[in-house]
């Protein structure tokens, strides 16, 4: 049997490359699948605590994860479009309006 | 010759070690590439890999639930978006090296605050665990139905809400005029 903290070093380390991820790029839909890598690596720490505890709430809350991270493409998708749509862009950087 | 329970063990290790390895090669790749759509493909693979460690956890309807929202569902919806989005736009601009390299510090800040957490926490006292091998199936459809269905009804729903607002609202964001 694997330890638990191999699967909770393992979710630390997807986290923090999803967290350097958002916070390097400038392309909005690849800091959007940034956001996805760290709401995966939420879910791997569900999904082992619900093994090693032998319950079933952490899948079921891996699942509720998994719905709001759907929601959340839908809709960070969808703000994107209009924003390529109003300046023809995605490129942060683009998008300063409220610096002032 | 090995007996059959630490070899056993040895190849639960192998898998493990090599979902790990492509989860985490994969999304250093998500990460790092130029190109959107190389980005898009490798998280893909990044979500197999979750999906490999899902079974290996024994959560067989969460790993299809993966396979089949995230890389089927949720990717196609990212490639339709950079498919739409020209691609000549996307190029982005250059940002200077130093600036990478504090973020990457303030990454590498946050992972050691990580293991400092779970050394001090969950692996101080350790956690009580509670493995059964096999005597019921937890992550079978059967069963995750099953609770969801009656213990887990109230968040079912209010979840089905928040899918319901986020629709309403992706088309609204998206349309022309309203």
């Amino acid at each position: 049997m694997i330890p638990l903290n191999w699967y909770l070093f393992l979710s630390a380390v997807l986290f923090i490359i999803g967290a350097v991820g958002v916070l390097t790029r400038k392309n909005a839909i690849v800091i959007l699948m940034s956001i996805e890598l760290m709401l995966n690596s939420a879910t791997i720490n569900f999904v082992a605590f619900s093994r090693y505890l032998n319950s079933a709430t952490g899948q079921i809350f891996a699942i509720m994860i998994i719905t709001v991270a759907a929601s959340e493409a839908a809709i960070g998708l969808a703000i994107i479009i209009s924003m390529f749509r109003n300046k023809n862009s995605i490129n942060l950087d683009d998008y300063s309006l409220l610096k002032g | 010759m090995l007996n059959p329970e630490t070899m056993n063990e040895l190849i639960n290790y192998l898998i493990f070690g090599s979902l790990a390895f492509i989860i985490l090669a994969s999304a250093i790749m998500v990460i790092t590439r130029k190109e959107v759509v190389h980005s898009a493909l490798f998280l893909i693979l990044c979500f197999f890999g979750v999906a490999g460690l899902y079974i290996q956890l024994r959560a067989q309807f969460l790993a299809a639930v993966q396979i089949l929202v995230y890389a089927g569902g949720i990717m196609v919806l990212y490639l339709f978006v950079i498919l739409l989005v020209n691609r000549k736009v996307i190029e982005e601009t250059k940002r200077s090296k130093s600036f990478k390299k504090i973020f990457i510090l303030v990454g590498l800040v946050l992972l050691l605050e990580f293991v400092l957490i779970f050394t001090g926490t969950v692996l101080k006292e350790g956690v009580k665990e509670k493995i059964v091998e096999e005597s019921f199936n937890m992550g079978s459809t059967e069963y995750i139905g099953g609770i969801l269905y009656t213990k887990f009804l109230f968040p079912f729903e209010l979840v089905s809400l928040v899918l319901l607002a986020a629709m309403i609202g992706a088309i609204v964001l998206s349309k022309r005029k309203i």
